[in-house]
């Protein structure tokens, strides 16, 4: 190679073992290292590094068509003198090119027919679509491991609580760690090669005095390290100076979050950012994609910059662990029950806690997003057929439109074996068409989703965005695109392919060449009667799934919440401890409150700690009540929440018993309570509680003044937790809600909100401040969007199959014409001639109809997950389904029958 | 004497193996036949027809070293056997028996 010869050599084409074995054994290395050489010492030099290529693989397909035919006719007896070889290369190139001309007529075609060749290819695109967008969700979530190197010797280790019967669940529940027993999880065991905790935190991060909220996990040093993560830019926690503990303040940077507010600039590093008003030094910059484990994440921060809690039953720490290499997952769990006995003996409890632990990859994801991804999967998959049944029926149809012509074709000797197969040439060449444009498609929504902020929206956090963001036309991903275009285009190509080769041509030219006279015996095809029946049914069962989430969807909005979400808008509010102190806080809030009532739109306005479908949560146990003492973890769990005086009246929360917070609570006060009337009927579930005290953590003989009705917190789904109230000024807090009820509409208050809000502070960033409706739709999002998916999909299925029936009904009026014409002639009614046009197709429907009934009750308990109030099996739903069915029917013939009742019989008569 | 004469393929891969000597093999023998007919024939093609030409004694065939050029794959040679070369001539001699007396002329493509 000269030195002028500077170009990197291509490498040759490789040839996968799969591929190579369509090969004969015999010849396949000489046959593939013939290519390659060729390829190399020739061709490539010549051609250039692209056409190379496609010489290369022309000549692969060449090599195993013609290799095929001359081992086929190797078979037959050979007559001494017919030349083979030549014979063989002739009927090897013959087939390719009776192919090509099959792929040009299917072309021609569609060109002559543009609209019947573009609904099938349109509709091929959206089934072939969706089905590949979805297969790579259910790929990267369910058959790839995590995108981290090494992923199966990741693990996520958790605490198991005791058994608890209440909780409804034969499985211990996982908790999280606190830090003392975490201690004793790093100092005891050998099975990890590092460990290292997490847990998510809000902060107010500014730079330059723009304020913003934004989330951050807050993490072990070797967190980064045992994720294989590698900052882009600086540094991770694990390299830092060790024991110079004036060096912890600092943090890395999400990529996302850098490059919208810091400009991507990486002068950042080494720069100071204020959290929550304390300085952070930036020494870190992650590549994009990865948003935390726990938390949809912008920033992380160290541990050791971070107080601990040296609290045994605080549990907040995460714990995520790396395998040594020989240790197996069966050893891991041995070693994870021994280390469950020490914590207890060490911590002890009423009932044993231990300790368990999971691999990584299992741990992705809630069941509820894995099942509903699934039920995705299935219902596409479900659409797909339905669709290939549906373009069978309109190719069928169009066949025997044409069979006049066809007859006439395979009378000339273009064979049956030749009318199969360009028929099914015909079905791939479609299927194929929407294949490529629905993997385009597919690619497309897979941007689209990449880029959206659109996980985030729907409430996935941390290990699952990184799942999802993974998702990607892969090989995979692609060899499932290309079966189920084949498939598919063997599905709904086969049956017409069949009839047409089957045709009876004797008939059909007689047909043409003379007239039937009313035999009424018309050329119904028993393949088109099942494709109808199946198309009736499959529909049925995709209509009753629609109409069973619809019903959902109605049932969620009219459930009783508790309180009263309408006309309600909620700001979040939090205070830095570095800004107010104790006092500062509860004047501050005093104020924001005084404000907002005084507005004349402001109907009522509260402050509260944790506001309804915001997501945030306090919880506690119950430690006294009345006379009962319960210790460590045995007294009913409770959530708890510190509310302002008119929280009651502003969420329109009945107050059931005694009397609500008023102004005699104060700080100085006797420490006050309200109960929920779930938290009164556990406690004290035969008597009054009014006047009796409670402790909870944080609130000490609190004496129950009152008792308000139960509230949907989080998920409207859910039953209602006890709930323990105490008053803002008793139990103050630095961060929470507030929620002001408009006279008129709940957005009309938000200007004036803002505008107090920034009178007060101008520096207080306000990230939550919306109508509380809003935040409850954000909650039925996944049924609702499944929901808008499943009709549209049924909208298009029910489209394509009216077009079908309608193409069926035309085609029995347009053979019967005469003999129709004739019967009106007679004097046959009206209803009579309908019948005879339309009851055959109608009958076929309406068993289709009955057995779509049958098929559904199997088939829509796929869906119990996403329904609420609604059985899988609704009776009320299925009628409703086989009503719309069978009226489409009906009106899909109705246009080729109204021509039939305009038929002039004189006409008809005169044309014979 | 297994034919009288050779069909056309099996005739031509004999030609090309004769001409390229030492060096035939499936590469060779393909790029020889594409040269001389203008026609590119497969290497799928190629392979059985050699077999079947072994088979009739007229090539014998052996394997070579792998060659990383062919991505670490043997190559295999083939040559003309005795019978084989016999086989060449006689055919040619068939040939140019029908050819004897006639001049191919170039407008009418016969003259006698």
């Amino acid at each position: 190679m000269s030195g002028r010869n500077r170009k990197v050599q291509p490498i040759p084409p490789r040839v996968p073992r799969w591929l190579a074995a369509l090969l004969p054994v015999r010849h396949r290395s000489w046959i593939v290292g013939d290519l390659i050489e060729e390829y190399e010492s020739f061709i490539l030099p010549e051609r250039g590094p692209r056409r190379a290529r496609i010489w290369f693989w022309t000549h692969f397909a060449r090599s195993v068509v013609t290799n095929r035919s001359a081992q086929m006719k190797k078979r037959i007896r050979r007559d001494r003198s017919t030349d083979h070889s030549a014979e063989v290369q002739r009927t090897g190139r013959a087939f390719a090119e009776s192919l090509l001309t099959d792929i040009r007529f299917t072309f021609r075609q569609i060109l002559k027919n543009p609209g019947f060749g573009l609904v099938i290819v349109f509709t091929l695109t959206l089934g072939i679509g969706v089905n590949t967008l979805c297969f790579s969700m259910v790929e990267s979530i369910l058959l790839r491991p995590l995108p981290f190197p090494d992923p199966d010797r990741l693990a996520r280790v958790s605490l198991l609580m005791p058994l608890n019967p209440a909780s409804g669940s034969a499985e211990p529940g996982k908790m999280v760690w606190s830090y003392p027993k975490y201690r004793l999880l790093r100092e005891s065991q050998q099975i990890f090669e590092t460990t290292t905790t997490y847990y998510r935190s809000n902060m107010i991060l500014s730079e330059m005095g723009e304020p913003g909220r934004f989330e951050g996990e807050i993490v072990g040093d070797e967190y980064f390290s045992i994720l294989g993560i590698v900052p882009e830019y600086g540094r991770d926690f694990a390299t830092e100076v060790d024991g110079d503990h004036s060096r912890d303040q600092v943090i890395i940077l999400g990529h996302d979050l850098w490059e919208r507010h810091f400009g991507g600039d990486p002068d950042i590093l080494g720069q100071s950012v204020l959290l929550d008003s304390i300085p952070f030094t930036v020494v870190g910059i992650l590549p994009k994609g990865f948003r935390g484990l726990h938390t949809s994440a912008d920033f992380w921060i160290p541990q050791r910059s971070q107080p601990v809690r040296e609290i045994s039953y605080w549990h907040q720490y995460h714990v995520i662990a790396r395998l040594r290499p020989d240790v197996t997952w069966e050893g891991a769990q041995a070693a994870m029950t021994v280390l469950g006995e020490r914590i207890e003996a060490a911590y002890p409890s009423d009932e044993p806690w231990g300790a368990t632990l999971e691999p990584l990859n299992e741990y992705r994801f809630k069941p509820d997003t894995r099942t509903m991804i699934l039920v995705l999967f299935a219902i596409t998959g479900f659409v797909l057929l339905l669709t290939c049944v549906n373009i069978a029926n309109l190719l069928l149809s169009r066949s025997m439109s044409r069979q006049s012509e066809l007859a006439v074709r395979t009378s000339l000797g273009a064979g049956r074996g030749r009318l199969f197969r360009q028929t099914l040439t015909e079905s791939l060449t479609l299927s194929v068409l929407g294949g490529v444009a629905g993997l385009l498609l597919s690619g497309v929504g897979l941007l689209v989703l990449r880029n959206s902020d659109i996980f985030g929206r729907v409430g996935l956090k941390g290990i699952e965005i990184v799942t999802f963001k993974a998702m990607s036309l892969n090989t995979s991903v692609l060899i499932f695109t290309l079966v189920i275009t084949v498939l598919t285009g063997v599905l709904f190509g086969l049956l017409p392919a069949l009839w047409v080769s089957r045709m009876n041509i004797a008939s059909a030219l007689r047909a043409r060449g003379r007239r039937v006279a009313g035999t009424g015996r018309v050329l119904r095809s028993g393949s088109q009667g099942v494709l109808i029946f199946l198309e009736s049914a499959l529909s049925l069962v995709l209509l009753a799934g629609a109409g069973l989430l619809i019903r959902t969807l109605i049932q969620l909005a009219v459930i009783d919440l508790g309180f009263d979400p309408q006309r309600l808008l909620a700001a979040e509010i939090s205070l830095s401890r570095q800004e107010y102190n104790a006092s500062a806080v509860e004047r501050f809030q005093a104020q924001i409150i005084e404000r907002a009532s005084g507005y004349s739109l402001s109907e009522s306005v509260a402050f509260c700690e944790n506001a309804p479908f915001t997501g945030g949560t306090r919880q506690s146990r119950v430690f006294e009540a009345g006379d009962r003492q319960f210790d460590g973890e045995s007294g009913l769990l409770v959530e708890w929440n510190s509310v302002s005086t008119e929280y009651f009246r502003t969420l329109d929360i009945p107050v059931l018993q005694g009397r609500s917070f008023s102004s005699t609570d104060w700080a100085g006060a006797p420490p006050v309570a309200i109960l929920s009337q779930e938290a009164a009927n556990h406690l004290w579930p035969d008597e009054n509680c009014i006047g009796k005290t409670i402790s909870i953590r944080g609130l000490e003989s609190a004496e129950i003044i009152g008792i308000v009705g139960d509230i949907r917190r989080d998920r409207i789904e859910d039953s209602s937790d006890p709930v323990v109230y105490a008053h803002l000024l008793q139990s103050p807090r630095q961060s929470g809600f507030l929620l002001a009820r408009s006279h008129t509409r709940a957005v009309d208050l938000a200007p004036a909100i803002r505008a107090a809000i920034h009178e007060l502070d101008p520096n207080l960033p306000l990230t939550t401040l919306g109508p509380m409706t809003d935040l409850i739709a954000d909650e039925t999002w996944s049924v609702r969007s499944m929901t808008l998916l499943l009709s549209i999909l049924t909208l298009v299925v029910l489209g394509l199959a009216s077009i079908g029936l309608y193409g069926v009904v035309s085609g029995i009026i347009r053979q019967r014409t005469r003999e129709l014409g004739i019967r009106i002639a007679l004097g046959a009614s009206r209803h009579e001639v309908i019948r005879s046009v339309m009851g055959w197709p109608l009958l076929l429907s309406a068993l289709g109809v009955l057995a779509g009934i049958a098929l559904s009750t199997v088939c829509t308990r796929v869906l119990v997950s996403l329904l609420y109030g609604v059985p899988a099996v609704d009776p009320v739903t299925l009628i409703c389904a086989a009503a719309i069915l069978l009226a489409t029917a009906v009106l899909s013939g109705f246009l080729p029958v109204r021509r039939v009742l305009r038929i002039d019989p004189i006409e008809t008569l005169r044309t014979e | 004497m297994a034919r009288s004469y050779l069909g056309e393929f099996e005739h031509l891969i004999l030609l090309s193996i004769m001409r390229l000597g030492d060096d035939a093999y499936g590469v060779t023998i393909r790029r020889e036949i594409e040269r001389h007919t203008g026609r590119s024939v497969s290497l799928g093609a190629i392979y059985p027809a050699l077999d079947r030409l072994e088979e009739k004694g007229f090539i014998d065939s052996h394997v070579g070293e792998p060659t990383p050029t062919r991505g670490g794959r043997a190559k295999r040679y083939l040559q003309l056997t005795p019978e084989g070369l016999d086989m060449l001539v006689r055919t040619r001699v068939i040939i140019q028996s029908f050819w004897e007396g006639f001049e191919p002329s170039s407008e009418t493509g016969m003259s006698s």
